[in-house]
């Protein structure tokens, strides 16, 4: 019984932190990914895409995402963002579900600045807001940057293994349709935003 | 009261003490949940929405493979740029007329068994889209999280379409091609009933 009312506190804790106003610990960084709704549309078209493509290659994603991600957390201790950096998020997301809609195939020169970007740019939109201490600053962005990479791979990997069916292949496109539709309408909220008074 | 039964009952209080403010910040407008839950049931509002909705899968699945999923991967691509341009307060002329119309001319192609050209079709279902997208992102509401609201819009518009698939499957029997028909019947009248101010 404790323990059922040990999980409903930290449901309940997960839940105040939000999307991106502020995690902390291990467990706070891994799922930061799948917490932050814009992070996760990037990482979900992103992976999606990836599996859509036979065979599966992930040497793309870990040799340029995963580098790429670690350079961004690192760099969020120097710097400070602007509310506006998501809708940097929101494009390459959007870059990637029409990509995923669209069944494209890019060849890996193409491919590279794509996740290149996303991998930077989810990396710097990670920050820590508050830390007590540096260890644990390195452990959450040690954590989140763990939960960027599982996530991608995880997505990638799990498409992949969808079968070869022709209605199978249409669903998956369609969810890239889903997300492109997604990604512009957060878009034009963001621009309506910034051009508010 | 035994003893066990005390410390259950305390415990499961605690629960729904810790459960309570969870709860009562689902329910408001506010938040990721409360944007999706917004954007979710707002295409679910319209009768006029979701007969063209219904419609679009419906029509897909009466002109058979490629439409019945081009369509649905088409319509919420542009829905969602007639939604940017609402939301951005971009006027479009005669948004309403166009959404009555839509029920209609999507109604009268079931209900009539029209197969134009995919290209046709495309451009038909396209052009509607704007329209209903434009009248959901100028009703968006103020105070909803824009990104779960538009999770949430988005789902229920392509569930909607699987919806009308769904009913368009049922064109392999022949009660079904007359259910099917009598369903377009019905999204037509929708849409004059909306045309002409009866809705």
């Amino acid at each position: 019984m404790l323990l059922a009312v040990c999980v409903l506190l930290v449901q309940t804790s997960a839940y105040a932190h939000g999307a991106s106003a502020g995690m902390a610990g291990f467990g706070g960084g891994l799922i930061h990914p799948l917490i932050t709704p814009a992070h996760l549309l990037l990482l979900l078209a992103l992976g999606l895409w990836l599996g859509q493509q036979r065979p599966l290659a992930l040497r793309l994603p870990a040799l340029v995402f995963v580098p790429s991600a670690a350079i961004g957390l690192l760099a969020t201790t120097r710097l400070a963002l602007p509310p506006a950096w998501q809708a940097l998020l929101l494009c390459l997301a959007l870059a990637a579900a029409l990509l995923l809609a669209l069944s494209a195939r890019l060849p890996s020169w193409a491919a590279l600045p794509l996740f290149a970007g996303a991998g930077l740019a989810l990396g710097l939109d990670s920050g820590v807001d508050r830390a007590d201490s540096a260890t644990a600053l390195a452990i959450t962005l040690l954590a989140t940057w763990l939960g960027l990479g599982l996530c991608l791979v995880n997505f990638a990997y799990y498409t992949s293994l969808l079968p070869q069916r022709k209605w199978v292949q249409i669903g998956v496109r369609v969810a890239g349709s889903w997300l492109a539709a997604i990604c512009l309408l957060v878009l034009a909220f963001a621009l309506k935003s910034s051009l508010a008074p | 009261m035994t003893h066990k039964t005390f410390r259950l009952l305390a415990t499961l209080a605690l629960a729904l003490v810790l459960l309570a403010p969870a709860l009562a910040h689902a329910h408001t407008e506010s938040g990721s949940i409360g944007g999706f839950i917004s954007g979710f049931l707002h295409p679910l509002t319209g009768p006029d929405h979701i007969a063209a909705m219904v419609a679009v899968g419906i029509w897909g699945a009466y002109l058979g493979a490629p439409a019945m999923w081009l369509l649905p991967v088409i319509f919420p691509l542009v829905m969602a740029f007639g939604g940017a341009l609402g939301v951005m307060g971009v006027p479009l002329p005669g948004v309403e007329t166009a959404i009555a119309l839509s029920g209609v001319m999507l109604g009268m192609m079931i209900l009539l068994v029209v197969r134009p050209p995919l290209w046709v079709a495309t451009l038909m279902v396209g052009f509607f889209a704007i329209f209903h997208g434009h009248a959901h992102g100028t009703e968006l509401p103020q105070a909803a999280n824009a990104v779960t609201y538009a999770v949430g819009f988005v789902i229920a518009t392509g569930l909607l379409h699987l919806c009308g698939i769904a009913v368009g499957l049922l064109i392999k029997w022949p009660w079904g091609r007359v259910a099917v028909r009598t369903c377009g019947g019905l999204i037509a009248a929708t849409g004059f009933a909306f045309l002409f101010g009866f809705l």
